[in-house]
């Protein structure tokens, strides 16, 4: 047993990524004793980030990934970009932490301080009312027992202190939030947003919202500590020194430290959620020290998972007992299955003529956004009807081509180098994020045949978009390549990759909220429904995935479970004494 | 194949109308000269030969020349395309461009020979010129053909494949090493590495050249 190290917390998160940091601010904030364990290793803001000033000539290899990153992170190099030499060392060596599938799944990870809070996309898009609302009426998955109007208050909460731009639209299929100034569209995005609104009477395009700051003061006039406004380097996902993006370490995990009430123990691999039959509670976490195996078990009244999907479905899954067999809080066997992940990756690209005598200043990190137009409940019966259910939207993105426009073709000579030093023409892309139906034999499993170096057994995904999904699809392409067309833009080209689970990095679902114990994990509180204080608020709890990236959702929840959880830790305390 | 064999081959793959008597006389008659020294520069080649990085560094030069502007050749491309093959690419790759290279310098000591007098830029600026001035349509097929696996490649176009693999990948990078230099980067193109501010409509004839990337 260590002798001087402090074993018994109120309160323990696991993983300090998107939700760990806002399960650690709010719970210290709100009086409680915080020990948040991360796996990885620390990142410590605007110190560990080694990439983050350098200009593609300082990287190695102009910023390719060389045979070795590739043959160590094979998996991650699925998606290439994620391999570039400013930002591969946020994702893992895929030898040291392998997984198995049953069906081909992309499971992007970084074991770090901040987890995936460093390098996301950092789009922040409320769920709707009809988002809630979505299984209920059409009968896929469970209902969700939260309605927008139960969740509204903690996107404000969430919206003001983590920073997001955006135009308000009053759309009820994305709700407006409390943002900070939008950054402004482009010379061509102008012409294309004015273009749909003359083609269309459902759609629109707007500046996408995200976790960046415009301005030195949230909307409710709080200061966003430690952090100033975007300077429009665009580069983002290497961290950013001046906490500009919204991250668990520019942001929250420095707020939690700031209460004196956070230990913060990295290189710390959670095994097991220990559970009590007497009191059917849990009583704390099993670690294991991922560099000494040292074994360790921390005590806590609360448990926050907040692990990341997969991370916090496996260990449920892990924690095994007389009382849980099949994994803590599995009484419905839902544990693991309707896996979801927005399909991605189709769309279009167009060329604009025109605007040849205009350009931009800046590197703005965000591109634009076409709200989800199909399948909406205020849409009437003239509507002709789709042959799926649920939506879609696009992330789209315009500028001016570079010098690699010359690579395919052969010219050569002095009249092509000094072209190339020349903005190229315009050139605009949709890409389409859609919702995916939450399907019971969508899941993952433990393989306990194969175990890691730390002796846990491997995750085995067995996943597939299926037929809704793809009819999707081919909407998603043919409005595309229609709405690039009647906004008479040239050369309308669509495109398709396959789409496989999880590319999108949005892996949710695994451990779902809803009304029954009998088929679902987790009840409106994000708490197991069988282990009152064991809370999900990772992406884990998804009921549904609705089209809009979930982080924002993921923070919210967590804030709002954090208050619930600190009621009932405070009730605890007024009961023993 | 023996060397009448190849040489007729690579003559009518490139579509070169040379009589075989002729191919064999110009073949004999001079050797390329490789005069830069790459270890003057302190750098030892990872991959390509010397004469394999002379190549590259002439090709380069053809494609991005000196001018009022500094070329890919005074930037030394050649070394940064050295290392790319080196450690980017698989060793198939790799093999892939060496057999490209190896044809290239077969057609260069041809060309040579052709026009034993003519200064060393010319013969690659002619070379350069008579495997890429070629018709749009026809450069297109080349691309596509450079999409497929060797295999699927039919016989007669392995040759073709091999020589644009080495040409097509020298241009790339060269482009690639040139335009992300430091040098071009901070002094020729538009350096901004702190905009600080986003505009989202400036006339271009603010800046000139395009922001450097």
């Amino acid at each position: 047993m260590p002798g001087d190290i402090q074993l018994t917390f109120d309160a323990i998160v696991i993983g300090s990524g998107m939700t760990g940091g806002w399960a650690a601010k709010e719970l210290t904030e709100q009086g409680l004793k915080v020990l948040v364990l991360e796996r990885g290793r620390m990142v410590e803001h605007g110190i560990d980030y080694p990439t983050a000033h350098q200009d593609t000539w300082d990287l190695p290899l102009h910023g390719k990934p060389s045979q070795t990153d590739l043959k160590q992170q094979y998996k991650q190099a699925r998606s290439p970009f994620l391999l570039n030499q400013a930002i591969k060392h946020w994702f893992v060596n895929d030898i040291d932490h392998p997984y198995n599938e049953s069906k081909r799944f992309d499971w992007h990870r970084g074991y770090h301080v901040g987890g995936k809070s460093l390098n996301w996309g950092r789009q922040c898009l409320r769920l709707s009312e009809q988002d809630f609302d979505a299984n209920k009426r059409d009968g896929h998955g469970v209902d969700w027992p939260v309605r927008y109007q139960d969740i509204a208050p903690w996107y404000d909460k969430v919206e003001q202190y983590i920073g997001v731009i955006g135009e308000l639209l009053n759309l009820p299929q994305l709700p407006d939030g409390k943002f900070l100034p939008a950054m402004p569209l482009n010379c061509v995005e102008q012409d294309f947003r004015h273009k749909l609104n003359q083609a269309y009477s459902d759609r629109t395009l707007t500046i996408g919202r995200v976790a960046h700051l415009t301005d030195e003061k949230a909307v409710d006039g709080q200061k966003f500590e430690g952090r100033s406004k975007c300077q429009y380097r665009n580069r983002c996902m290497r961290g950013c020194p001046s906490g500009s993006y919204f991250s668990s370490n520019a942001s929250t995990l420095p707020a939690a430290k700031r209460t004196g009430r956070l230990t913060l123990r990295t290189d710390s691999i959670v095994s097991e959620i220990c559970y009590d039959d007497d009191s059917k509670l849990a009583t704390g976490v099993k670690v294991i020290d991922a560099n000494s195996l040292e074994k360790l078990t921390f005590k806590a009244q609360i448990i926050f998972c907040c692990a990341s999907t997969i991370a916090t479905t496996s260990l449920l899954l892990q924690s095994r007992s007389k009382r849980f067999p099949n994994g803590l809080g599995n009484d419905s066997g839902e544990l693991g299955h309707n896996l979801m992940d927005h399909h991605f990756q189709i769309g279009a690209r167009a060329d604009v003529e025109g605007f040849k005598n205009k350009y931009y200043k800046g590197r703005r990190p965000v591109g634009f956004h076409i709200p989800r137009f199909r399948n909406l409940e205020q849409q009437n019966e003239h509507h002709e009807p789709l042959n799926f259910v649920r939506g879609y939207g696009f992330q789209g993105y315009c500028s001016r081509t570079n010098w690699q426009r010359g690579i395919k073709e052969m010219s050569f000579g002095k009249q092509l180098k000094e072209s190339l030093l020349k903005p190229g023409a315009w050139r605009i892309g949709l890409v389409g994020f859609g919702e995916c139906l939450p399907y019971h034999d969508n899941k993952i499993s433990l393989d306990y045949q194969q175990l890691d170096q730390w002796g846990l057994p491997r995750v085995n995904f067995d996943c597939q978009f299926k037929e809704n999904e793809k009819r999707m699809r081919a909407d998603m392409k043919a409005q595309a390549v229609e709405m690039l067309t009647n906004a008479g833009y040239d050369n309308v080209t669509p495109y398709e990759k396959e789409a496989v689970p999880g590319h999108a990095i949005h892996e949710m679902g695994t451990a779902r909220m809803g009304h029954d114990p009998k088929t679902s994990v987790v009840n409106k509180h994000n708490q197991l429904h069988a282990v009152a204080n064991v809370y999900v608020t990772d992406g884990s709890f998804m009921t549904s995935s609705a089209y809009q990236n979930p982080s924002l959702t993921y923070m919210a929840f967590t804030a709002r479970a954090a208050a619930h959880a600190v009621k009932q830790f405070q009730s605890l305390g007024d009961e023993h004494g | 194949m023996d060397r009448r064999e190849a040489l007729m081959f690579f003559a009518k793959s490139m579509g070169v109308a040379v009589t075989l008597p002729t191919a064999i006389a110009t073949l004999t008659a001079c050797q390329v000269s490789f005069g830069k020294d790459v270890g003057s520069n302190k750098y030892s080649l990872a991959i390509l030969s010397s004469k394999q990085y002379q190549m590259v560094s002439g090709i380069s030069d053809v494609i991005l020349p000196e001018s009022e502007i500094v070329g890919a050749e005074q930037l030394n491309v050649a070394q940064f395309i050295d290392q790319i093959i080196s450690e980017t690419m698989t060793s198939t790759q790799q093999k892939h461009f060496i057999i490209g290279a190896e044809q290239f310098e077969r057609e260069l000591n041809y060309h040579c020979q052709q026009k034993p007098n003519c200064a060393q830029f010319n013969h690659y600026q002619s070379l350069v010129s008579l495997f890429f001035s070629i018709p749009k349509h026809k450069q297109q097929q080349i691309f596509s053909q450079q999409m497929l696996a060797i295999e699927d490649i039919a016989v007669k176009d392995v040759y073709d494949h091999y020589l644009y693999k080495f040409l097509l990948t020298t241009r790339e990078l060269t482009l690639l090493g040139y335009y992300t230099s430091e040098y071009v980067g901070e002094n020729i193109m538009n350096y901004d590495p702190v905009p600080d501010t986003y505009q989202p409509c400036i006339d271009v004839t603010d800046v000139d050249n395009a922001w450097s990337s």
